[in-house]
């Protein structure tokens, strides 16, 4: 979106798009249509970076609270191997729990 | 004395099964209770999170699933737990609080139209449910191997864990 000024004076604003890999200039108007379009277009980017912000934050605290949870399984699961091979038992190839021999195995 | 060393390895050792790895996790389990509140303090502060994230959004649900919350925490403990059943139990509150979180903004999200949001909320609670399931059978496993032989429903699923 900008502004263009021609040679005979006067102010042009202009909005240029992409379509099908090429930039396109839109020519809006100048004067009251001018000023209104480019206040609505920076309303529509003040509103597109509002909610870009709010998904960063959104998936910030997304994140952090999957770390919480993630810290909390780990802790877990070491208290809990911890309390079955205290309590006689190994787990078999990383996967079934067994009772341990007298013999410890 | 309690420290703040986390024998990791030698916990895996010992639990496959390494009998010098065992002598030497023996020696240092009156320090599990320290690990245990660690967990259970992690675990309380891991719902509050959770419960605020709701709150932010709606402040009278948020209080309902408080008590959701809490009444399947009593459930799942039953009147007498160790501290360790505790321990388990309290994480699968936190992680069917997670659960229950991401879906209601999963569905807010399709409900708006917003697919960006949808899908990562989507990707989100794929992951949240399978924490959830694994919290429920750890609990079942530990049960099953220390205790009586349980049966768990959570949200009228069973999940039964054989030996």
């Amino acid at each position: 979106m900008a502004w263009e000024s021609r040679r005979r004076g006067g102010r042009y604003y202009t909005r240029t798009r992409r379509v099908d890999g090429r930039f396109v200039r839109e020519y809006v108007g100048g004067g009251i249509a001018g000023e209104l379009a480019a206040s609505l277009d920076a309303m529509d980017r003040e509103h597109r970076a509002e909610s870009q912000r709010q998904r960063k934050a959104e998936s910030e605290a997304l994140r952090a609270l999957d770390g919480m949870l993630a810290g909390l399984h780990d802790t877990c699961d070491v208290v809990t191997k911890g309390t079955l091979a205290s309590a006689g038992y190994y787990q078999h190839d990383h996967g079934e729990w067994r009772r341990r021999g007298k013999r410890g195995n | 004395m309690e420290t703040e060393v986390r024998p990791d390895e030698l916990l895996l050792a010992a639990s496959e099964g390494d009998a010098e790895a065992l002598e030497e996790l023996k020696t240092l389990t009156p320090q599990m209770p320290g690990w245990i509140r660690d967990a259970y303090d992690l675990g309380r502060q891991t719902e509050d999170r959770i419960i605020s994230l709701i709150a932010a959004k709606d402040r009278l649900s948020a209080e309902g699933v408080r008590m959701q919350a809490r009444e399947m925490l009593q459930d799942l403990a039953g009147s007498d737990p160790s501290p360790l059943e505790g321990v388990l139990c309290r994480r699968i509150t936190c992680n069917w609080l997670h659960v229950h979180f991401l879906e209601i903004e999963f569905s807010k999200a399709v409900k708006a139209g917003k697919d960006d949001r949808a899908n990562m909320y989507q990707r989100w609670l794929s992951s949240a449910e399978k924490r959830l399931l694994q919290s429920v059978k750890a609990l079942a496993q530990t049960r099953r191997l220390l205790g009586p032989n349980v049966q768990v429903n959570i949200a009228e699923k069973q999940i039964n864990v054989t030996g």
